[in-house]
Order: structure tokens, then C-alpha cells, then sequence
């Protein structure tokens, strides 16, 4: 996660609209609505219903300042308001539809440069075929396994944070995110597959 | 052991980049700005806006209001003392201000303004006081221009509910110069479009700034290099915040458009209080222009005011009845003014559809001349202060058309011959226009601060009334 350590200028904020300085809310949210809309949007994928949580999310987090504990940073505390507040919105547009958890143990280059940290050099290159490989398949998991990946890979969050931010047991947490990763490399994988045969058609 | 605090797994920078451009390929950073909507979110809610000692409990209300008072003095020392707010926030605070417009009485505003669109140096543009009282409820103004230096009158307008009084043109004020000559006509309400006290005198603004300050104000707002220069305490008593940027400023004399513009914001209340612009000529620092406002105050709606300019001196107040040096009239402002234009010509041309964000006011002469063509103004104008004029020119095709740079013909056949002149008003605003030609010979002449794209595209728009 970039924004890790409070800053003079986010404790002065914080310090400013707990005495009742609603203007003391402006450094927080030009410091963090860009990776909270960003992170939003990953996970609705619809950018004006992100913008519209994110919003909602700093209305919250002003009305609820007084619970923060102003020596943490702020970017955690309030990103999961805001990662809890996109899972719903998806759970309330219900367009998602989770493909079946089968692991397929077939291996293919795109599931292993997911699951595997030292991939085969073609798939470290981003592409724009990859990078839209790796869209669809976040489209295809549903919204908890979505913020999973989200958290990890986008926001950068150890174990510890993500149970902390989602409000979940460790166990939950590491099963959420083995079933996402596997549902991934399962999606990357057909989606591999597809872009292979079209490849070879075109022969 | 595990640590819980590290990243589970390797790190795998491929697909955080990929997520990164995911997401930036929609989520424009530069096109992120929730604190406009967030801030009045926040204004309107109920718990926020309470008071945060109501939300105590009483119990320590005593200890809360000793801690408070200690707060206040310290408060009061530090402002004393030190700047405690940033460039941002005094910009976003004085953008507050200016939405709370409260148009309650009469307003009232003195400010000194120096203009030196050509660039001269030493001093040499012009030194003005601008006095102006506005009452938005039944339309009354009057505007009295004087020369800084010599007092005399330059300019005056004003409209007292049935008469509008205006001098044609500005007078130099040579000192012992004759009366100046202000025209009465009588008329339901003169048309302020295109004036640079429109908006404070049509209450759609508390600043009493005009145009060109406020498009400096919202440029400084788009901009993240503005520097808060300080606080500086006026001769009146002001003490502002300045804060100041680059900025391209409007003058006859630019080389290089790009100049320094300073903004100045009351401590207490975030008000607009002035603005200057300058730009470096020949190695030197050049003043462009500068407004800076002497008196903001809201009258009571009882208070008198000679609104019919009673009161001054050095005028020569004559009879205008035919209306020959009369200002364009309002048209039932407050009714359908494209509806109330249809019943009186057939040959006037506005746009389709008012454009999202426009309003359109439309002004005819009080009084027709006999064998001329209707004249009429149809204007659209935007808060930003942004405006397209269209008003009638002759009922004669044009004989000569070499004087225009570009021509713009419509899919309707009405051809646009662009101006090409010097691209500022003596407002310094952006000027574009030229003459309008119909299908049927009659000419038409268009103004505007838009883009000449713009414009065209507001051309095709342009339909006949029925």
C-alpha cells in the first residue's frame, strides 16, 4: 500500500476535524480518493458507482472520526469502509455470477505465472491482451474473492491488515484468497486457451 | 513463524502494474475530485453540522468550554503570528464563500481598479473608483465611475424601476471638462449582459469583483503550484491572504501570454477580495491590471439610495423619450423571453436549445426606430461569465467582407465571417465574433468569450423564431 504512515499533514487533518472542522476532511480526501476510487472501481467495475462509495465512504468517516485512533494511518482504516462498501454494492447489483471452484490442475502458462512468483519470461511482459485477460477474469469471481485480490495485489495488504480491514478470521482470509487465485488461474486459463486457439485459426 | 504484518506470498509486480493500469485506463487520476461533493455532503449533514459540544455529554460541558476558551486565545495569538492554513485550503474556503450568495437588502460596493491592458509602464494605464448599489429584488442600480486621480466622473448607469440612465461611452477626465451628459429613457429594465457588473448587480455573486478576477480565481483553483505568498493588511484595514500563481494574462502588450496573477482573500471570511496581473516586458515587471475591494456591505432594503442619480454632481442629466441613446431593454425577464420576442418580430434568430449551463436574456431598444430592422439582443450566458451574443446588425447583405480571417458556413446556408481584430476587450476579456449573413440578406452580428469552435457549433444551433 503507498500510504502507510501518517503524515504531519493527515494528523493535523484528522486533529482539525475532530475539533469540529469539517475543512480538516479536504487533505484526507485529496490524499486518498484517487487509490480508494481506483480500488473501488476494480471491484464494482463501474466508475461512477465508485466514485459514489468512495463519497459516501469519507461522509462516514467524518461522522465516525472520533472512534480513530489518530496514531494509525488513515489510509487503512478507511479503505475497508470502503472495500466492505463495494462488495455490498455488487452483492446489491447481483450481476456476478461466480463460476464453479473446480481446480483445474491442468497446467497452463497463464495459471502459473499467477500462482507462480517466478513465471515464464513471456508472461511477465504486460500486454494489453493480458492485462485485459486479467479484467475479465476479475469480472468473472465474485465481489468478496474480487476485494481479496484487490487488497493484495492493488493495495498491497500483509495477511494481518486484510483480516483486520475485511473484519475476518486469518483461516477466512486464506481461504477467500486461495479460492480467488484459483478462480483466476481457472478464468486466465480458458481465457489463455481461447486466445491460443484463435491464434492457431488465424494459421 | 509467519509475521502477519508481511505481504502473503511472493510479490508480484506484474499484476499489481496490470491492476494499476486497469484501473487508470478509467479512474483518471487529474479527473478525481470528490471534495467539492464530499464538502457539501458534509454541510448537510445533520450530525456533522451540530455543534460538537451539543454532542457532549453535560457532564463535561464546563471542562469542554474552559478548553475551548483556552483554544480561542491560543487560536486568536497563533493567527496573530503565523499563516496556519495552506494555498488549497484558503482557495477552497473562499470558493465556499462565494457560493453563499446572500442577496437579502441592498448591496453596496466600492473598489479601486487599475487598468493597463497596453502594457505601459510607470503607472501610466488608468486609475478608477467604482461605486456600485445593487438591490437583485426589483432590478434598481446605479454604477458611478470616477477617475482616481482628478474625481471626475467617467461613466455612469443606473435604473431607478422606470427609468435607465446611461452616458454614452466614457468621458476623459480632464479636469474642467464639461458636464457629463447621462440619457434618461424610460424603460422596464436596461440589459446589463455582456457589462462587467452584470453579476453583482443581478445578485448572482457577493463579490463585487468582476469577470476577469473570477476566472482568475478558478484557474488558481485547477492549479496545484499556487503559492500562499502571505497575509498583508490594507490601508482600510483589510488583512487578506495573497496568494499567487502563473497564469496567462490578457493584454494588448503579451509576448509571452504567461504573467503572475495575485489573488487576495479576507482572513476571517475567505471573501475575494482583489486581484492583480502582471507580466515581464523588456526585463521589467509590468502591471496589468489590479481590482481591490474597498467596501463590501449589505445595506438594509429600507435604506435611500438616489437610485435616479439625484445626488450627483458634475452631470448633466437630459430626455431621452425616443430612446436614441438608450440601452437595450430587458425582455420579460422573469417570463418566456423567447416567446415574448416571437410576438414582436419574425425575423430575430436564437438558438434551438438554451445550452446546458446558459441562460438566455434577450433585450430589445425601448423604442423601435421607424424604417430600421428590428434591433434586438439575444444573449446566453454561463456562470463561469462565458457568453454568445447575437443581436441585429442591418437588414442589407454585406458589401465588403475582406476585413474577415475565416468563414464558417452553416449546413443552414448562414455564413459566420469572423472578425479579425485585436482578441480582447477593453474588459480584457477573450474576444471572438464577426457578422453573420442570412440566406436572405439580412446580417446579424455575433460577440462572444467562447472558442470560435464554440461558436460555430452555437451558429449551427442558430434557427429563425416562430
Amino acid at each position: 500500500m503507498t500510504v502507510k504512515i501518517p503524515s504531519l499533514e493527515e494528523k493535523l487533518a484528522i486533529a482539525s476535524l475532530k475539533q469540529g472542522d469539517l475543512d480538516g476532511m479536504a487533505a484526507l480526501v485529496k490524499r486518498h480518493q484517487v487509490r480508494a476510487v481506483s480500488a473501488a472501481f476494480l471491484i464494482v467495475r463501474d466508475p461512477k458507482l465508485a466514485e459514489d462509495i468512495v463519497q459516501e465512504a469519507f461522509l462516514r468517516a467524518a461522522e465516525k472520526i472520533d472512534q480513530f485512533d489518530e496514531s494509525r494511518p488513515f489510509g487503512p482504516w478507511f479503505l475497508r469502509s470502503v472495500i466492505n462498501a463495494s462488495t455490498k454494492a455488487v452483492g446489491r447489483q447481483k450481476r456476478f455470477v461466480p463460476l464453479d471452484g473446480t481446480d483445474d490442475e491442468e497446467t497452463s502458462k497463464v495459471a502459473e505465472w499467477l500462482m507462480d512468483p517466478s513465471p515464464h519470461p513471456e508472461l511477465m511482459v504486460e500486454t494489453q491482451e493480458t492485462r485485459q485477460m486479467v479484467w475479465k477474469a476479475l469480472g468473472e469471481l465474485n465481489a468478496e474473492q474480487r476485494a481479496v485480490v484487490i487488497m493484495r495485489h492493488f493495495l498491497e495488504m500483509s495477511e494481518a491488515e486484510m483480516t483486520e480491514e475485511l473484519d475476518r478470521p486469518l483461516t477466512t482470509i486464506r481461504w477467500r484468497l486461495k479460492t480467488a487465485r484459483n478462480q483466476l488461474r481457472k478464468i486466465l486459463q480458458l481465457f489463455w486457451k481461447a486466445d491460443y486457439q484463435e491464434t492457431q485459426d488465424e494459421r | 513463524m509467519k509475521d502477519k504484518n508481511k505481504p502473503m506470498g511472493s510479490k508480484n509486480p506484474t499484476i499489481q502494474s496490470m491492476l494499476e493500469h486497469l484501473a487508470k485506463d478509467t479512474v483518471l487520476p487529474e479527473k478525481v475530485d470528490l471534495w467539492p461533493i464530499v464538502r457539501a455532503d458534509l454541510a448537510a449533514s445533520k450530525t456533522l453540522s451540530q455543534p460538537k459540544e451539543l454532542l457532549m455529554n453535560k457532564k463535561f460541558t464546563f471542562t469542554a468550554l474552559a478548553a475551548v476558551l483556552v483554544l480561542a486565545i491560543m487560536a486568536v495569538f497563533l493567527a496573530n503570528n503565523v499563516t496556519t492554513v495552506s494555498a488549497q485550503q484558503i482557495l477552497d474556503r473562499a470558493y465556499q464563500a462565494q457560493t453563499q450568495t446572500t442577496n437579502q437588502g441592498i448591496a453596496h460596493f466600492r473598489s479601486e481598479a487599475y487598468d493597463n491592458l497596453e502594457g505601459k509602464s510607470d503607472g501610466q494605464g488608468q486609475d478608477t473608483i467604482v461605486e456600485s448599489y445593487s438591490d437583485p429584488t426589483n432590478g434598481k442600480f446605479r454604477v458611478v465611475i470616477t477617475d482616481k486621480k482628478t474625481g471626475n466622473l467617467l461613466v455612469v448607469f443606473a435604473f431607478d424601476g422606470s427609468n435607465a440612465y446611461n452616458t454614452e461611452g466614457s468621458k476623459s477626465g480632464q479636469p474642467g471638462a464639461e458636464l457629463l451628459i447621462v440619457y434618461r429613457s424610460a424603460q422596464d429594465r436596461p440589459s446589463l449582459i455582456g457589462t462587467t457588473f452584470a453579476d453583482r448587480i443581478n445578485g448572482t455573486s457577493n463579490a463585487g469583483l468582476d469577470a476577469e478576477a473570477k476566472s482568475i480565481f478558478d484557474k488558481m483553483r485547477l492549479n496545484p503550484h499556487v503559492e500562499l505568498v502571505g497575509k498583508e493588511t490594507w490601508d482600510n484595514g483589510h488583512t487578506v491572504y495573497v496568494l499567487r500563481s502563473q497564469q496567462e494574462v490578457k493584454s494588448f502588450a503579451k509576448n509571452d501570454p504567461m504573467g503572475l496573477v495575485t489573488l487576495y482573500f479576507d482572513v476571517h471570511t475567505f471573501q475575494l477580495m482583489g486581484s492583480s496581473s502582471s507580466i515581464e516586458k523588456d526585463g521589467k515587471e509590468i502591471l496589468i491590471s489590479r481590482q481591490q475591494i474597498l467596501l463590501d456591505e449589505i445595506l438594509p432594503a429600507s435604506s435611500h439610495v438616489a437610485w435616479d442619480l439625484s445626488d450627483l454632481q458634475g452631470i448633466n442629466i437630459v430626455d431621452d423619450p425616443n430612446g436614441e441613446h438608450s440601452v437595450f431593454e430587458t425582455l420579460a425577464p422573469n417570463v418566456n423571453p423567447a416567446k415574448a420576442l416571437a410576438a414582436k418580430t419574425d425575423s430575430a434568430y436564437l438558438l434551438k436549445t438554451v445550452p446546458d449551463g446558459f441562460s438566455l436574456e434577450i433585450s430589445v431598444l425601448p423604442k423601435q426606430p421607424a424604417n430600421q430592422p428590428f434591433f434586438y439582443q439575444a444573449g446566453y450566458t454561463n456562470q463561469a461569465g462565458d457568453y454568445f451574443i447575437i443581436r441585429t446588425f442591418t437588414d442589407k447583405p454585406l458589401e465588403d467582407t475582406s476585413w474577415a480571417d475565416e468563414t464558417y458556413t452553416t449546413a443552414s446556408g448562414l455564413v459566420l465571417y469572423f472578425v479579425n481584430q485585436p482578441s480582447i476587450t477593453t474588459r480584457g476579456e477573450e474576444f471572438n465574433g464577426g457578422l453573420m449573413q442570412t440566406p436572405n440578406g439580412k446580417t446579424y452580428a455575433i460577440e462572444s468569450t467562447l472558442p470560435r469552435e464554440r461558436i460555430k457549433e452555437f451558429v449551427e444551433d442558430l434557427v429563425l423564431i416562430k
